[in-house]
């Protein structure tokens, strides 16, 4: 059964998909070099595991498993709270590590990129087997952790290479090897099937990727809906998805949320996140000169259920306050004080390059004039003081109140070189050794 | 001469120009040189991927110039030479020390006199090799 052959070719396109072994910790291993081997997980600001090391995992933990079940299951748990400063860093370096090889790097998630190295091979003087191998090997020395890598024809099957084996793993999956690494590869650990289709496909008596994968192009196409057609492609080698560079100067939407910890019905708390949300999103839109024509705010229930609501504006517009009285409303809309909220969140819309603003009729320019004037100063001292360091009143309880509530800071937080300020940081993961 | 692009900024930090050197009484060719720029961050972290800062605390490398309190550039994934400061891990414990090849044994010494040299018995675990130090007295 194993025998099906998708593809003649074996490498109609390489694309090589990298996946950080235990991110988090890996990190925390390479700042904290005391704390490698031992059971740590982070997350410790939610109360929930976002990441367990190697060691941990052994035990029996798991990401999403709460602090107070780990704790019980191993009562020596190291427990940390998230350190996103570094986690970026190491996550930026490792993409520029990629991008060595190819130009083609999709930086898909903090711990995670597709490269696409098709036609790599004459200039880098190597087969794509050792191209992959080259990158791990290059993240692990520089680095300091290892990384699991899969090579494959398209993205679906390389994210089966790098979960094949972990950690540290390189797969090779070539045109002609497809089958069998779906052959015991359950339907619903393929990157893109969702809960719903799982069901969907064990109705149909189908269990594994394989199964899938075989089943034939008219029975699908009828079947499914052009998601699910284009990862039975994907399956059987046929490249439906391209790697995507990031194009950073050009964003259909820009998006800020904020999960905070504990989970809250504070109007006031909520509202100046919200704000803050706001501050952060319309930063952001400036800085590559795009102007919203729409915008969303939502608030996430406890329980992930979401509620938000949509505002067009009648003419584009970057600034927070302006745009104050519109979040207020909208906010009023959303909340209801016996609900408890876990996260709030803006999405800029409908962004749009001009510069030429136009005012309607009825409107008196100069009041937006000056606002944006007024803007042109808070950039400047954000840019000199850190970011959000003059912010609106709707934001600001966030400052008086917000960092208590997050819990213990992390170790980068409590270290502040001589020259840094509480908001600008040296871009350099430092390495907490005593020497 | 141009004076306002003596000093120019970029996303890198900012560049300090290499002035040439002044011949009395003649004029120096300042502005033809002012293309190789080398910023601070370049020459001191010539390659950042893979490097990291360690805050210094104690005062086994005194003598080499490096006191408690200074911050050091330190890149992963070299091999050290002889000569080198290293970072490493002794024996369970870690240190700063000058690395140095005897044969086939490795000795890490320290450049202040109260420290005796180590002989690493069991196991040597490198954190990296110290390529800069960084001391700053003014904010």
């Amino acid at each position: 059964m194993n025998n099906t052959i998708f593809s003649l070719h074996r490498w109609p396109k390489a694309i090589i998909h990298v996946d950080g072994d235990a991110f988090f910790t890996s990190c925390e291993e390479v700042i904290h070099p005391e704390l490698k081997g031992k059971a740590i997980v982070t997350g410790g600001e939610r109360g929930i595991i976002a990441c367990a090391s190697y060691t941990a995992k052994k035990m029996g933990i798991k990401r999403g498993v709460s602090i107070l079940n780990a704790k019980k299951i191993c009562p020596g748990l190291l427990i940390l709270p998230s350190d996103y400063e570094t986690y970026s860093l190491f996550s930026r370096r490792m993409f520029q590590i990629i991008r060595q090889f190819t130009p083609q790097v999709e930086a898909y998630s903090i711990d995670e990129a597709f490269a696409d190295i098709t036609g790599m091979r004459r200039a880098l003087r190597s087969s794509y087997e050792h191209i992959a191998f080259q990158i791990r090997e290059s993240i692990g020395k520089e680095l300091g952790f290892t990384v699991s890598v899969g090579l494959s024809v398209t993205k679906v099957l390389a994210k089966v290479g790098s979960k094949y084996q972990k950690p540290n793993g390189l797969t090779v999956i070539s045109g002609r090897e497809i089958s069998g690494y779906l052959e015991n590869l359950p339907v619903q650990n393929v990157w893109g099937i969702g809960h719903a289709t799982t069901n969907y496909l064990l109705k149909m008596g189908i269990r594994t990727a394989l199964e899938f994968a075989r089943m034939p192009e008219s029975m699908v196409k009828a079947r499914f809906t052009k998601p699910g057609v284009e990862i039975w492609r994907e399956l059987r080698g046929e490249s439906v998805y391209p790697v995507l560079p990031e194009e950073k100067s050009d964003y259909a939407s820009i998006s800020k949320t904020k999960t905070f910890a504990p989970p809250t019905s504070d109007p006031d708390y909520l509202f100046a996140h919200l704000m803050r949300n706001l501050e952060s999103a319309c930063i952001k839109a400036r800085r590559y000169r795009l102007l919203p024509g729409r915008i969303v705010a939502y608030l996430k229930k406890q329980d992930f259920d979401c509620a938000g609501q949509e505002v067009k504006l009648n003419r584009p517009c970057v600034y927070p306050m302006e745009l104050t009285g519109i979040i207020r409303a909208i906010f009023a809309v959303l909340y209801r004080p016996q609900e408890i909220y876990r996260a709030t969140g803006i999405v800029l819309l409908d962004l749009d390059r001009s510069v030429e603003r136009q005012y309607s009729l009825f409107e008196d320019p100069v009041k937006p004039e000056k606002i944006r004037n007024l803007y042109k100063e808070v950039d400047a001292v954000c840019h000199k003081y850190g970011k959000h360091s003059l912010h609106l009143g709707g934001s600001h309880l966030l400052e008086e109140q917000g960092k208590g509530r997050r819990g213990e800071p992390t170790v980068r937080e409590q270290t502040m070189l001589f020259g840094e300020t509480k908001r600008k940081h040296l871009p350099l993961p430092i390495i907490h050794l005593k020497v | 001469m141009k004076t306002e692009k003596v000093v120019v900024t970029s996303t890198h930090g900012r560049y300090l120009p290499v002035v040439g050197h002044i011949m009395a009484g003649f004029p120096t060719p300042a502005e033809e040189e002012l293309q190789d720029l080398l910023s601070l961050d370049e020459y001191l972290i010539p390659r950042p991927k893979s490097s990291f800062m360690v805050r210094v605390s104690g005062d086994a490398m005194t003598e080499a110039g490096i006191l408690p309190g200074d911050l050091v550039i330190v890149e992963k994934g070299r091999n050290p030479k002889t000569g080198d400061i290293v970072i490493a891990e002794v024996d369970g414990e870690w240190t700063m020390k000058y690395f140095r090849k005897e044969g086939k044994n490795i000795v890490l010494e320290a450049a202040n006199t109260k420290h005796v040299p180590i002989h690493p018995q069991v196991e040597l675990r490198l954190a990296g090799i110290v390529t800069a130090v960084i001391r700053k007295y003014h904010q």
